[in-house]
């Protein structure tokens, strides 16, 4: 983790962080909003590995609930777990798998929604079931995937995918 | 662009460290988040995280009014936009309601028209204006005369109800409306005293003056003919049925059934009776219902036994002399 690196990687969920609580937050449908958090951690895990995605996840998260009012470690624990999953996902999948940015921001926002019903019911706040994945699920899902390929763009021009120097291996050595 | 081989790492921290490490710091930073809700709730609402959060809210606060004033025109738009479709939507909505009340209306409105008329035919049949030796058989009109020339409607009743023909019809006020003239197994037809065939003998109930109802000069009138000019009869008398009784010949109507009340009394010298408007007590134009009324079966007499056979034979001759 290079400090410049950091910064560029912390400013862009930062940036996310300020243009969800501004504007994403009045876009809606069902009861879901268009997730830039979110998928922007999920694009910079791919792009720099788990331990960006955690220490990213858990700042974006503090951010949010600070913002929100909502419970304060909520959101960072569920953006900590998404975060880390996500950079191992992206270690053990981004050579072999197809479209690994949606496959990611899918189960990140299934993860995300689920995960957050769950916290949510051990503290005593539950909702029905058909509304989490009619309201919630799948409108969410609509529009993270829908903002996956631009975002991951963008994250990808700020912090460029290294190459990797394969080292020629000789059998007969 | 993710197909692109990536490099996670310099150098000296081998794979196994990084991987270490990310797990170290994920499992620290999960147990913080841990830690934070739990001190977050079991914490006063002036406890250090929530003023930290009231601190990071008024932190944030410039972000998120400039968010919004810069999301004010596009919102305001959207809003613009979804309301139009909603109203559409509550358009179509409200018209199928509107519908479905108006159907509700016209539902209840004629039941209370049917329970109105219905009450009226029960408190006419109950009343001693009822005539006593008449049954009722309730019919509505089910058709109308499609010329204006045929002062007859069709009933739902027939002779399975009982209805037979030459059977008086009164409205549901118990005034007088026609005669059944044909009938089927459910059906009846009723000639009413505004057609030109009709002729019923009715007396004036004031002054017993007595002639024949006729139709008038319009359709909807009725005269009073063949009244002595001797005879007094006013505007505002009541005309009634006669009933009369002849050796040979009955009345089809009962007695004292209203018919009309009378409008116009004139005479002239070359006339041999008065001329008598009368405006019928039957609103023709909007007859729903019918009282059919249907002469009782008269109880058998009892045979006559036989030392009373010449007597009664006499009796009859007597009787039968004109």
């Amino acid at each position: 983790m290079t400090g410049i690196d950091a910064l560029k990687a912390a400013g862009l969920v930062l940036l996310a962080t300020i243009v969800q609580i501004s504007l994403a937050e009045w876009i809606e449908i069902g009861e879901a909003h268009p997730d830039l958090v979110l998928v922007t951690l999920v694009a910079v895990s791919l792009l720099r590995g788990p331990t960006y995605g955690t220490v990213l996840g858990f700042l974006a998260g503090l951010v949010l609930d600070t913002a929100s009012f909502g419970t304060f470690g909520l959101t960072s624990l569920l953006l900590t777990v998404i975060g880390y999953a996500t950079g191992r996902f992206g270690e053990a999948t981004t050579r072999s798998s197809v479209h690994p940015l949606l496959i990611a921001v899918m189960l990140a926002t299934a993860g995300y929604a689920l995960g957050s019903a769950v916290l949510h019911f051990m503290l005593g706040v539950s909702i029905p079931a058909s509304q989490l994945f009619l309201a919630l699920l799948l409108p969410a899902l609509a529009f993270n995937l829908i903002l996956a390929y631009p975002l991951y763009a963008l994250c990808a021009r700020v912090l460029p995918p290294r190459l990797v120097i394969r080292r020629e291996v000789n059998p007969a050595v | 662009m993710l197909d692109a081989p990536v490099r996670r790492g310099d150098g000296p921290p081998s794979r196994s460290g990084r991987a270490f490490r990310a797990r170290l710091v994920a499992a620290l930073l999960v147990l913080v988040s841990l830690a934070l809700i739990t001190v977050y709730f079991r914490e006063s609402n002036d406890g250090p995280l929530h003023a930290a959060q009231r601190i990071g809210v008024s932190v944030l606060m410039p972000f998120e009014v400039a968010g919004e004033r810069v999301a004010r025109p596009f919102r305001d738009g959207w809003a613009w936009v979804s309301d139009l479709l909603d109203a559409k939507g509550d358009n179509e909505d409200l018209r199928r309601e509107n519908e479905e009340l108006r159907r509700e209306v016209i539902e209840a409105r004629t039941a209370v028209q049917e329970l109105t008329l219905q009450g009226q035919i029960n408190a006419y049949v109950t009343s001693p204006r009822f005539p006593t030796d008449f049954d009722p058989i309730v019919a509505r009109v089910i058709g109308r005369p499609p010329t204006p020339y045929q002062q007859e409607v069709v009933v739902s009743a027939g002779s399975g109800d009982g209805v037979k023909r030459n059977a008086p019809v009164v409205d549901e006020g118990g005034n007088l409306a026609g005669l059944v003239t044909d009938v089927t197994d459910s059906t009846a037809r009723i000639t009413l005293i505004t057609d030109q065939s009709s002729s019923v003998s009715a007396v004036v109930l004031e002054t017993q003056a007595s002639g024949v109802v006729k139709l008038g000069a319009s359709p909807s009138s009725l005269v009073l003919d063949r009244v002595e000019k001797d005879e007094l009869v006013e505007e505002g008398n009541t005309v009634i049925t006669a009933g009369w009784t002849t050796e040979r010949f009955e009345s089809l109507f009962p007695r004292e059934i209203p018919i009309g009340i009378v409008e116009s009394v004139g005479q002239q010298d070359v006339d041999l009776f008065k001329r008598i408007q009368i405006a019928p007590l039957v609103d023709f134009d909007k007859l729903a219902a019918v009282v059919i009324l249907i002469e009782k079966e008269q109880p058998a007499e009892p045979q006559p036994k036989a030392k009373d056979g010449p007597r009664r034979r006499e009796q009859e001759k007597k009787k039968n002399r004109p």
